[in-house]
Formats: structure tokens, C-alpha cells, sequence
């Protein structure tokens, strides 16, 4: 994707932002919040004060559902120059799409709100911090020891994963279901996505260890 | 545990091939090169045949077991 692309993508994003802002203030001040706060949909009636609000989550959806396109098209024609037999190219920076796993601090707020505990799956996204490290092996051509080490990391991480798992649901059914069955949910959302995150953290960063240690003893 | 003993490097340096030269031949990495020739890794079979052939060596000379 061209820098000019990007810049346009993350101003699109800005102003649906400030749009929202708006938007919401608007339903704050004077629409009683309509929208913005949990409401009964099932008997929703159209008020034409209600408009700002219906248009910033149209908004909101046509800007996402354009950002995914964008980058799957950029992603499709970015693969089309890679060599067959050697690793993905890969950017480092990728990396800090790790981030993003903080999105799943949402979970508190949408459990508090809304009784909605889908958020904390976001937790998941914490494994994109392994595409730092896919990132240093980007273009590298796979040999034989390539594949065993790939393999080799492959299967610490999910041994690793799958032990933390087993605690995890041991510890749970143990002390959090017989006294509260929803934050035995939680407890099982929020361990599995970091679990997830683990593994695919694990897999990329063991791999680029065992390469780069091989390396550091020539 | 037998012991892995690799004479690869004598018979690279023989034939005059760089370790970038040999791993284009065999169709590896040079880091996988050098990693064998300290005998840090074990090579399957068929990268054996190829390095003995590449080298033009028997790969009982070139990989030692004991």
C-alpha cells in the first residue's frame, strides 16, 4: 500500500473519529443519550433526532468494511512478489498490531454495560506480537533445518499452550464454577485468547530464536 | 550416544566452493552450511547425497558417526 493511501485511510479514520465524537455529544446533550446508551431495540421508534447517531454507525461500518478491503487488496497484490520456497516478506513493524490485543481491556467495559464479555477475545491479538519476529525471518529461504525448526517450535509452543490451558480449565472448574458461573466465563474467555496469543507469539519468536542462536554460535 | 563428527569443510575447501557456493548447489542456506561443518546439525540423507556429490567425497568420509 502507498504512503499517500495510508495517509488517506488514517484521515478517513479521523474524521469518521471526530464524526463520532460529534455525533455522540449530540445524542448526549440532546437526544438523552438515544443510541449511545443500552436501549431496548424491540420497540424502537424513529425519532429524526436520532439521525447524527444513525448516521456515525453507518459510518462507522462502511469505514471498517473499506479498511478490511483495502488491506486485504494491498495484502493480495504484497504476496504476489513472493518467491516460492522462501518465508513470507514481512515488515518488523507489523509487530505493533500486537497492541491491538489491548482492545480486550474492552471486555470490562462492555460486561459492565451491556453484560457482553465477546470483547475479551480481543486479548487474542497480543499473538500479533510475534510478526516482529516472523519479520526478521521475512524472505529466508526454507531449507531442511528451516522446517525442523519451524516444526520444533511449532510443538513447544502448543505444549506450552496446551499445559497453561489445562491448569486453566483444572483451576476454573475447581474454584470459580460452583460460586459463579459468569466469571468462570470470563475467567475461560479471557485465558483462552491470551492462551491463542501465546501460541501464535510463541511459534514465531521460538523459531526465530533457535534460527538466531544456531546463528550467534557460528 | 553416537558422536557426529563432520569433515565437510576439508572437502569444501578441496574443491575450491565457497560455503554461499555449496548451499546454492544443495539448495540450503550457508547458515545451514556452517552449522554443519562445526556438526551442530544432522542432515537428512538426501542433503547428504547432495553434499557428497557437490564435494565429490563419500559421505562415510564426509559424516562420521562413532
Amino acid at each position: 500500500m502507498s504512503k499517500s493511501k495510508v495517509i488517506k485511510l488514517a484521515a478517513l479514520g479521523i474524521c469518521c473519529l471526530l464524526y463520532c465524537i460529534a455525533a455522540g455529544w449530540h445524542a448526549n446533550t440532546y437526544n438523552n443519550g438515544r443510541i449511545l446508551k443500552p436501549m431496548d431495540y424491540s420497540t424502537y421508534v424513529f425519532n429524526p433526532m436520532d439521525i447524527p447517531m444513525i448516521v456515525a454507525v453507518i459510518l462507522v461500518d462502511a469505514y471498517i468494511i473499506f479498511l478490511i478491503a483495502s488491506i486485504v487488496r494491498a495484502l493480495i497484490n504484497y504476496r504476489k512478489g513472493d518467491k516460492f520456497g522462501y518465508t513470507r516478506r514481512m515488515s518488523s513493524m507489523l509487530g505493533l498490531a500486537g497492541f491491538l490485543g489491548l482492545l480486550g481491556f474492552v471486555g470490562i467495559w462492555s460486561y459492565k454495560t451491556y453484560r457482553e464479555i465477546t470483547p475479551f477475545f480481543f486479548f487474542s491479538f497480543f499473538g500479533f506480537f510475534g510478526f516482529y519476529f516472523e519479520g526478521k525471518l521475512s524472505n529466508t529461504l526454507i531449507d531442511e533445518r528451516f522446517r525442523e525448526d519451524y516444526a520444533k517450535a511449532k510443538l513447544n509452543a502448543y505444549k506450552t499452550g496446551f499445559t497453561i490451558m489445562f491448569i486453566a480449565v483444572f483451576l476454573g472448574a475447581r474454584v470459580l464454577i460452583d460460586s459463579n458461573l459468569e466469571a468462570f466465563a470470563i475467567f475461560m474467555v479471557i485465558t483462552f485468547s491470551l492462551v491463542a496469543a501465546l501460541i501464535v507469539f510463541l511459534s514465531k519468536y521460538l523459531l526465530y530464536r533457535y534460527d538466531h542462536n544456531e546463528e550467534n554460535g557460528e | 550416544m553416537a558422536k557426529f563428527e563432520c569433515n565437510l569443510k576439508k572437502y569444501r575447501v578441496l574443491k575450491d566452493l565457497t560455503q554461499e557456493q555449496l548451499a546454492e548447489q544443495v539448495g540450503v542456506r550457508r547458515e545451514t552450511i556452517m552449522r554443519l561443518e562445526k556438526a551442530q546439525y544432522n542432515p537428512s540423507l538426501k542433503l547428504a547425497i547432495d553434499i557428497s556429490r557437490a564435494v565429490d567425497a563419500p559421505i562415510e568420509e564426509i559424516f562420521i558417526y562413532k
